[in-house]
């Protein structure tokens, strides 16, 4: 089983099937953000309180599960790497960081466009709102620290245990509406309840799903390279450069 | 287009979204150059092995 | 390794004072009843969230005159400026301001939310089927 997984988490294995992976991660991506957009822009309806706005939610909130859901895999993968060794592990949580900074971003400029009309202001400091700022901050540490050394094995050492740290702010961000008063409302959507109309709701899942493609194409794609700049001095990755007419 | 006028939060609606589009956009081609980098950097590296 | 080690220890204090900071003075608002008890930093500006009081809406020109309620204890707001498009009767909004002779007065008001959407229908409904109920 040991064995199995090693074999299987190979550099070479893993970029010969990466290649036959990403069309499963990057049609259903597209399919999805087709049907999504259409829930999200025409078939949901405005809000009793909210009106249109509402429909700035479906690109939101998606938003800001992936900024914590790719913390969460970059975290855990940079763990796996440091405790087992397994430089795939290392590989994924290092393209991750970009993708998990943009996306955080992208929850963070998107509220605000939300909360100035709705709330009357761009950005306030509460709870939830500083917390999701710390996880930007941490992104970018992770990015930088990641580059600061030569070593690709140093590096993901030091950036992993910053990862592994910086996981503390993740409960902070989730339940920071419920522990504090805050600005921002609480989660309308939780494992026991939804508390909104059906097709906000399959606005809101479509797009989310379709953005979890999304990072799965983009971290299958940018692994392969990272895996060939650090297989470099290996005789497979040679054969397929030099053989590689693209 | 009546069905996408979205009253007077038009803007701050379609600046979500296409901002969206932007970032996504962006992943994309910069995956892209990040690949294309990769392989003519080992070409010249392998290349100059030889 | 040096560095490493330094690096560690320096992000341990960066989250070390980040949960401190988080835990003496998290919360953006205080309700009317904290208010009341004495919790909020009278004679300084701080923030007061609540409902917007049912027919407490007074409107002179450009100044509002309403209460703040959390059901308990309620508070008396006024304020000149543009409010957000959320104000109405019954919304929970944060104000920041200060306590002049038991009224507060306000420098900014902002509209809170729930997490409840649903379409204006649905809501409609809803209030229907509450009146009857009454």
């Amino acid at each position: 089983m040991w064995k199995w997984i090693q074999a299987f988490a190979s550099p070479q294995n893993f970029y010969r099937i990466s290649k036959k992976l990403i069309p499963w991660f990057l049609y259903p991506f597209i399919a999805l953000t087709l049907v999504g957009l259409y829930w999200a822009l025409i078939k949901s309806p405005p809000d009793y309180q909210q009106g249109e706005s509402v429909r700035i939610m479906y690109v939101h909130v998606p938003a800001a599960w992936m900024s914590l859901f790719i913390y969460v895999v970059m975290a855990v993968a940079g763990a796996i790497g440091l405790i087992w060794q397994i430089k795939l592990a290392n590989v994924v949580a290092s393209v991750s960081a970009p993708i998990g900074a943009a996306f955080t971003f992208l929850a963070l400029v998107t509220g605000a466009v939300w909360g100035k009309p709705m709330w009357g202001t761009w950005w306030v400091w509460d709870a939830r709102l500083t917390s999701e700022l710390i996880l930007l901050f941490l992104y970018l540490a992770y990015m930088s620290l990641n580059n600061a050394f030569d070593n690709p094995k140093t590096a993901a050492k030091a950036s992993s245990v910053l990862a592994i740290v910086g996981l503390v702010n993740i409960p902070i961000i989730y339940y920071s509406v419920e522990w504090w008063n805050s600005l921002h409302q609480g989660s309308s959507v939780s494992v026991t309840k939804v508390s909104m109309q059906i097709d906000m709701f399959y606005a809101l899942l479509l797009i989310s799903f379709a953005f979890k493609f999304l990072y799965g194409t983009l971290v299958l794609m940018r692994s392969r390279d990272e895996i060939l700049v650090r297989e470099q001095n290996s005789r497979w990755v040679k054969a397929i450069i030099i053989g590689d007419n693209k | 287009m009546e069905l996408l006028s979205f009253d007077k939060y038009a803007y701050y609606i379609w600046f979500s979204y296409f901002l969206t589009f932007a970032v996504v956009a962006i992943l994309f081609i910069r995956t892209q150059s990040i690949h294309k980098n990769v392989i003519t950097q080992l070409r010249i590296k392998y290349s100059r092995g030889k | 390794m040096v560095f490493v080690a330094l690096l560690v220890a320096g992000a341990i204090l960066a989250i070390t004072l980040l949960l401190q900071a988080l835990g003496s003075n998290t919360n953006y608002f205080y309700s009317p009843t904290e208010v009341a008890e004495g919790k909020a930093p009278i004679g300084k500006s701080f923030r007061l969230g609540g409902l917007v009081a049912k027919d407490s809406v007074k409107r002179k020109d450009m100044t509002v005159n309403f209460d703040v309620t959390d059901n308990k204890n309620k508070f008396n707001i006024e304020y000149t400026g543009i409010l957000p498009d959320l104000f109405r009767e019954g919304q929970g909004i944060i104000t920041t301001g200060s306590l002049i002779n038991g009224t507060f007065v306000a420098t900014e008001v902002l509209a809170k939310h729930d997490e409840n959407y649903m379409p204006p229908e649905v809501a409609d409904a809803l209030e229907k089927a509450k009146e009857s109920k009454k």
